[in-house]
């Protein structure tokens, strides 16, 4: 009998032997590098779509005394994001599938992908109901016309693309088990909402004022994707 | 109360199965080279294992091709779920009674009849 062969084990040794075998799959089904590295490139490449997308500007009556509320976004960049971020998902499930059948483990990518598309629509819809009505956006935001700018901004970013990649990443580090992907999330999450630019400023009155950000943003992506890549080289048995 | 060692299952209560369990629960989806590879065994004394599970009704096995490399599959049915979910809880509780009927290494020992 196979048993034979087998010596009897302690509870103890059969139940540390069984988070060590749980360890190690969870090791080799880690793919954090290639979506980050993914991210990064759509981020970068929402450059120009912001520099020449049209402009869509909005006004609308505010005050009594006749104020306007104006918005202005770059129309393209709604068609961009939730293109590329789905055509950006769609690539990182077959990644995932093919890295699967090469190491022999399942995978657990789907809730992220499916997280990472509806997060990327859903926020896209409401930018996209935010441009157009920048009243009934103030209006939510409690009425406040004075000093509102702020709010509205860090709402916007809240909202955007870039905060849409960092929710999605914290889904990916749940399913993962990644404390090291959840703290990068958080980290990321920080630089979007905190418009963090390091110092690199430009002029209001510059077309590519977005630019630091921007690159900032990705280049973080595209830098974790590398580091992540490496460790997970290493210690991928 | 029943002493756990009662709760345990002959199929499943030992090393290779429970690990086999494990990494299937673990991965969905697992291919008969990673298992081996992992467990470190033979792929003979794999397959015997994986005949004990499947007959048992734990995992399900599908084989197939991928390219012109023949490849197992193996997955774990709910059957299997629920094994390895009631061997882990008896293993807890037959550590959790060896703890508290071993005296601490501090703590007086009981007096010699």
């Amino acid at each position: 009998m196979t048993d034979a062969s087998v010596p009897q084990s302690t509870p103890h040794e059969l139940l540390s032997a069984t988070r060590e075998l749980t360890r190690r799959v969870r090791t080799t089904q880690r793919g954090t590098g290639f979506p980050l590295l993914m991210l990064g490139v759509v981020t970068l490449l929402a450059a120009p779509f912001e520099r020449y997308g049209h402009v869509v500007r909005t006004c609308e009556s505010n005050h009594p005394a006749g104020s306007y509320v104006c918005s202005l976004y770059p129309s393209w960049l709604f068609v961009y994001w939730p293109v590329a971020l789905t055509l950006a998902y769609v690539a990182i499930a077959a990644m995932a599938i093919r890295r699967s059948l090469q190491r022999g483990v399942g995978t657990r990518i789907k809730p992220y992908v499916i997280a990472g598309v509806v997060l990327a629509l859903a926020l896209t819809a409401i930018t996209l109901w935010i441009a157009h009505n920048p009243t009934a956006h103030q209006a939510f935001l409690g009425g406040r016309r004075v000093g509102s700018t702020e709010l509205s901004t860090f709402v916007l970013r809240l909202v955007s693309p870039a905060a849409a990649i960092g929710l999605a990443l914290i889904v990916l580090a749940r399913i993962e088990r990644n404390w090291s992907l959840l703290a990068f999330a958080l980290g990321y999450l920080v630089l979007v909402v905190g418009a963090v630019n390091f110092g690199w400023d430009m002029t209001r009155s510059s077309h590519w004022v977005f630019l630091p950000h921007l690159v900032i943003l990705g280049g973080v992506l595209i830098l974790g994707g590398i580091c992540f890549q490496v460790v997970e080289r290493r210690t991928t048995p | 109360m029943s002493h756990p060692a009662n709760g345990l299952d002959d199929v499943v209560h030992q090393r290779v199965r429970l690990g086999i369990l494990t990494i299937a629960h673990e991965a969905r989806r697992v291919e008969f080279g990673f298992l081996r590879d992992t467990l470190d065994l033979t792929a003979g004394n794999l397959g015997q294992h994986l005949t004990v599970l499947e007959k048992a009704g734990l995992v399900d096995i599908e084989k197939g091709y991928e390219g012109k490399r023949a490849r197992t599959w193996v997955t774990l049915s709910a059957a299997g779920e629920k094994a390895l979910r009631d061997e882990i809880t008896q293993l807890k509780r037959l550590i959790h009674d060896i703890e508290r009927a071993t005296p601490k290494k501090n703590g007086r020992r009981p007096a010699a009849p």
